[in-house]
């Protein structure tokens, strides 16, 4: 496997879409850094002409996985680009004339995207800590924050696995690049979107209170604030569980949990990567061993 | 005789339609075997499933005396490079970086050789042009080149000549009588070019609708194809005796048929055979090359 690795990682030296995609997540996050730090300065300057006491402002700690959510679609589009050339190019089938076995082709190829995959990850990351440290400064080290920075980039990293995984499936079993590009991005797209439905509908507050505006003699409108009563978007019961649970297990949930720097059920998210990425891996040898290539 | 592959009663089908059909065929070890069928015939799906593109769906096939099913077929496909259908190139690499590329996958230490593999297929002044701006020839001699970056003993060669201009042809005919007679390397090469796979093939498998027709020595065919003159005669008996007396070679079809191979003198054939008491009634001159050798044996195939 060592030979197609290598073969791939000088394929991938010479890619001009990887290094656009790197070069842009290090441009997007650099403006990203900015814009928070001019809009830190703002409240800054606010609370303390308020002289506001309780105001933490947001550090570069807050924000070092912030990029995550952006991770599945520049996979989707770069891996469905890379593996499907090999389609598209016929190259594939150098590797099996010359007796590589498929099982060795396609981990190759895995391992080689979730260097790329990885790759993306960690730029934003590298960016904060150079730019972001001096800009906004760091949370006070504790052991507890150690440790969730700790937890946080392995769910992160398996997020970055199971994403590749996924569309290392599509690509290596779909023969058109094309077709592959529009079934990786839909299934970011996808996963993104039931990841944000699932963080909506599960930050829905169980009560909100109820108001009542009446007018007093003056034509001066008064609220009155009543009780609080039940929100009918909240969730209970099954449905929580279930929602709680994609919210959990799907990549896109994930990145959104690492978007808002919070975990609920970190060990089961990890848990949930894993057996993403083992299952779609062994799924996709399955299938590419049965493969007719052309 | 030693053979590179032999396949038994392969077979591939794919749904409803059957592309091959118990194929068995033997490619000997330092030939050229022209494999010859025409479109949807099998001649590209054999040409997979041996390169390990396809599996069959029963039957199976040996390289090197290994068994396709083996463990051991993986290190057997080793020895083989191969054209299938279009050359497989990185378009958007230069030739040099293509080989390189290839160099990486099969392990080789160094770089070594590129540039006279280049040389080889006439590609050394290609420089940083990419390939997707290389002619459909360039991109053919770069496939071949890659196919040989593992130095392999058998080639396999999917219409290496489809096309090429006529100079593109030479230089693709050439390279392959080289290839075969300077490095011996077998070669497999299906062709719908009759002419021109009969300027270098030394073995032939005629393919149809999946099973294999026939398979045929260059020189077999050559004895097949050779000039002759097909007479119709009242009976073959007087006419093989008179024959035998100008010393000419024949081969009696029937009680009233036979071929009369050379050029004999019709008046001293007719003389002779009038003196015998034998009739001529036709004298048909055949000059049979591959192209209607092919039609034949197809046509009557069909015909059966």
């Amino acid at each position: 496997m060592s030979k197609l690795l290598i073969a791939n990682l000088k394929r991938l030296k010479k890619n001009k879409l990887f290094w656009t995609i790197a070069v842009l997540f290090v441009v997007c996050t650099f403006f990203g850094l900015m814009n928070t730090y001019e809009y830190e300065q703002t409240l800054i300057e606010a609370h303390m002409e308020m002289e506001d006491s309780s105001f933490t402002p947001t550090t570069a700690t807050d924000l070092l996985f912030q990029m995550s959510s952006f991770i599945g679609l520049a996979s989707a589009f770069m891996l469905a680009i890379f593996i499907g050339t090999e389609y598209h190019d016929n190259t594939m089938r150098n590797k099996l004339i010359c007796g590589q076995s498929r099982v060795t082709v396609y981990f190759a190829n895995f391992f080689t995207s979730l260097l790329i995959t990885l790759t993306f990850w960690l730029i934003p990351i590298l960016v904060i800590l150079c730019v972001g440290i001096p800009l906004l400064g760091t949370s006070p080290m504790t052991t507890a924050l150690f440790t969730k920075i700790i937890v946080t980039a392995a769910i992160g990293f398996l997020m970055c696995a199971s994403y590749t995984a996924l569309f290392t499936l599509i690509a290596m079993l779909v023969h058109n690049r094309s077709y592959s590009l529009i079934g990786c991005i839909s299934l970011a797209l996808v996963l993104l979107f039931m990841g944000s439905m699932c963080e909506s509908r599960l930050s829905e507050p169980e009560t909100y209170p109820d108001y009542e505006s009446t007018f007093t003699e003056e034509g001066l409108q008064q609220i009155l604030v009543m009780e609080d009563i039940p929100n009918p978007m909240y969730l209970t019961g099954f449905s929580r569980q279930v929602v709680t649970f994609l919210y959990d297990f799907l990549p896109g949930g994930q990145s959104f949990q690492l978007l808002r720097n919070r975990f609920e059920h970190p060990l089961l998210c990890l848990i949930y990567s894993m057996g993403i990425t083992g299952v779609t891996s062994l799924a996709g040898i399955y299938f590419y061993r049965k493969k007719d290539l052309k | 005789m030693e053979y590179v592959l032999q396949t038994n009663a392969l077979t591939k089908q794919y749904r409803h339609f059957k592309a091959l059909s118990n194929l068995t065929m033997n490619v000997p070890k330092g030939s050229i075997y022209g494999f010859v069928g025409k479109n949807g015939a099998g001649k590209t799906t054999l040409i997979r499933i041996i390169c390990g593109l396809q599996s069959p769906t029963s039957g199976s096939y040996s390289l090197y005396d290994t068994d396709c099913s083996a463990p051991m077929i993986l290190k057997a496909r080793r020895r083989i490079g191969a054209v299938v259908e279009t050359p497989s190139i990185y378009l958007d690499m230069t030739a040099k970086e293509n080989l390189q590329q290839q160099y990486l996958i099969l392990g080789r230490p160094s770089y070594d050789g590129i540039d006279e593999l280049l040389a080889l297929v006439g590609l050394s002044d290609t420089g940083k042009k990419k390939a997707k701006n290389f002619s459909l020839g360039m991109r053919q001699r770069l496939g071949i080149a890659i196919a040989l970056a593992g130095n392999p003993d058998f080639l396999v060669l999917d219409e290496p000549v489809n096309g090429l201009d006529p100079e593109g042809i030479v230089e693709i005919r050439e390279l392959i009588l080289k290839l075969n007679r300077e490095h011996a390397i077998t070669v497999l090469i299906s062709s719908h070019i009759l002419d021109e796979l009969s300027r270098l093939a030394t073995h032939y498998g005629f393919i149809d609708s999946g099973h294999m027709v026939k398979e045929i020595s260059a020189a077999d065919l050559e004895t097949a194809c050779r000039k002759c003159v097909h007479v119709k005669v009242s009976h073959t008996a007087a006419l093989s005796h008179v024959l035998d007396t100008l010393s000419l070679e024949y081969s009696i079809l029937s009680e009233t048929e036979a071929d009369i191979y050379g050029e004999p003198s019709v008046t001293d054939l007719v003389l002779r055979l009038k003196e015998a008491g034998c009739e001529l009634f036709t004298m048909q001159e055949r000059d049979e090359n591959l192209e209607s050798y092919y039609i034949r044996l197809i046509g009557g195939e069909q015909h059966e």
